[in-house]
C-alpha cells in the first residue's frame, strides 16, 4: 500500500494524468454506438481505482483535476459545466455506495456511470429549457449500466492485479 | 480484492437501475401517445367556433355570415368538401393532416387549423 504522503500525492498526480489521457483518447475515438452522449467512460476506470486503492479524498482530487484540465485543454464552458455536474454527482454516488461496503467495484462503477449520465442530462434539460430532453433518460440510464459494468470489470481486474503484486 | 465478481447487492443494484430505465421507457411511451393527439380547430372571424379530435369521424357545415363551408374529418385528415364561396380555394387546398397546417376560406373568414401533438419531425441532441 501507499506509504508516505509524498508517494500518495505523486500517485494521485499520475492517476489524474492517466484519467485525462483516457478522456482525450475517448474524445478522439467516438466509439460509434450511434447514440449521441453515450460514451464508454474510460476515465471512470481511473477514478474508481483511485477510490478503492487510495481514499475518497484523493479520488475526488483526481476527478476534479481531470475535469478541470481536460475542460481547459479540449473543451469549452459548456462541456466543462456538463463534466462538472456529471462528475460530482457520479463521484458522490460512488463514494456513498463504497462506504456502505455492500457493493463490489462493478456495482459501484455501474451506479457511478448511470449518475454521471443523469447529472449531464440534468444540465442539458436546464440549459436547453426543454423537458423533452428527459426522453433521453431511459437511453442514458441503460447505456450507463452497460458502460459502468464494463469499466467496473476493468477497474476490478486492475485492482486485483495490483493487490497480487502488493502495490 | 476479496470479491472480484458480482455479489447479490450488485445484481440488485443493476437490476433496479435497469428497471428504472425500462419503466421510464414505458412512461415516455404512454406520455407521447397522449401528446400526439391532434385537434381540428375551426374558427370564424378569428373566434373559435368548434374543436374536434383529428381522429374523429365528423361531417359538419359551418354557417358564417358570408356563406357556408362543409368540412369532413376522416382517417386523420380534414378537408373542405363544399362551400358557396367564389374561388373554392378552401376546397382545393385540402386535405391536411399535419400539426400547424391550415385551411382558409378568406371570403367567409373561416380558418381550420390542426393543433396539438408536439409538432416536431425529429429532435436532435
Amino acid at each position: 500500500m501507499m506509504r508516505s504522503r509524498t508517494e500518495r500525492i505523486a500517485s494521485a498526480g499520475l492517476l489524474a494524468a492517466l484519467a485525462m489521457i483516457f478522456s482525450y483518447i475517448e474524445s478522439l475515438l467516438p466509439l460509434g454506438i450511434g447514440i449521441p452522449g453515450v460514451k464508454l467512460g474510460l476515465a471512470n476506470i481511473v477514478i474508481v481505482i483511485a477510490l478503492y486503492k487510495m481514499s475518497a479524498g484523493y479520488a475526488f482530487a483526481v476527478n476534479m483535476c481531470r475535469i478541470g484540465v481536460s475542460a481547459l485543454l479540449f473543451g469549452n464552458m459548456y462541456s466543462a459545466l456538463y463534466a462538472v455536474c456529471g462528475g460530482l454527482l457520479s463521484f458522490a454516488v460512488m463514494a456513498l455506495l463504497k462506504k456502505t461496503g455492500r457493493f463490489t467495484i462493478i456495482g459501484v462503477s455501474a451506479a457511478g456511470a448511470v449518475f454521471h449520465n443523469m447529472g449531464q442530462l440534468a444540465v442539458a434539460a436546464l440549459a436547453a429549457h426543454t423537458p423533452q430532453v428527459l426522453y433521453y433518460f431511459a437511453v442514458l440510464d441503460i447505456a450507463g449500466v452497460i458502460t459502468g459494468v464494463i469499466t467496473g470489470v476493468c477497474a476490478s481486474s486492475v485492482c486485483a492485479i495490483s493487490e497480487r503484486r502488493g502495490v | 480484492m476479496k470479491n472480484k465478481s458480482l455479489n447479490k447487492a450488485d445484481i440488485l443494484l443493476i437490476t433496479v437501475l435497469l428497471a428504472i430505465g425500462v419503466l421510464s421507457i414505458c412512461i415516455m411511451h404512454a406520455a407521447s401517445a397522449e401528446q400526439d393527439a391532434k385537434y381540428v380547430c375551426v374558427s370564424v372571424n378569428g373566434s373559435l367556433s368548434a374543436r374536434y379530435m383529428l381522429s374523429d369521424d365528423v361531417t359538419e357545415t359551418f354557417n358564417t355570415p358570408a356563406g357556408y363551408n362543409t368540412i369532413i374529418i376522416r382517417g386523420g385528415q380534414v378537408c373542405v368538401i363544399d362551400s358557396d364561396c367564389k374561388n373554392h380555394d378552401c376546397i382545393k387546398a385540402g386535405p391536411i393532416s399535419r400539426c400547424g397546417e391550415m385551411l382558409l376560406c378568406l371570403p367567409h373568414r373561416l380558418c381550420i387549423e390542426i393543433t396539438g401533438g408536439d409538432g416536431y419531425d425529429a429532435v436532435s441532441y
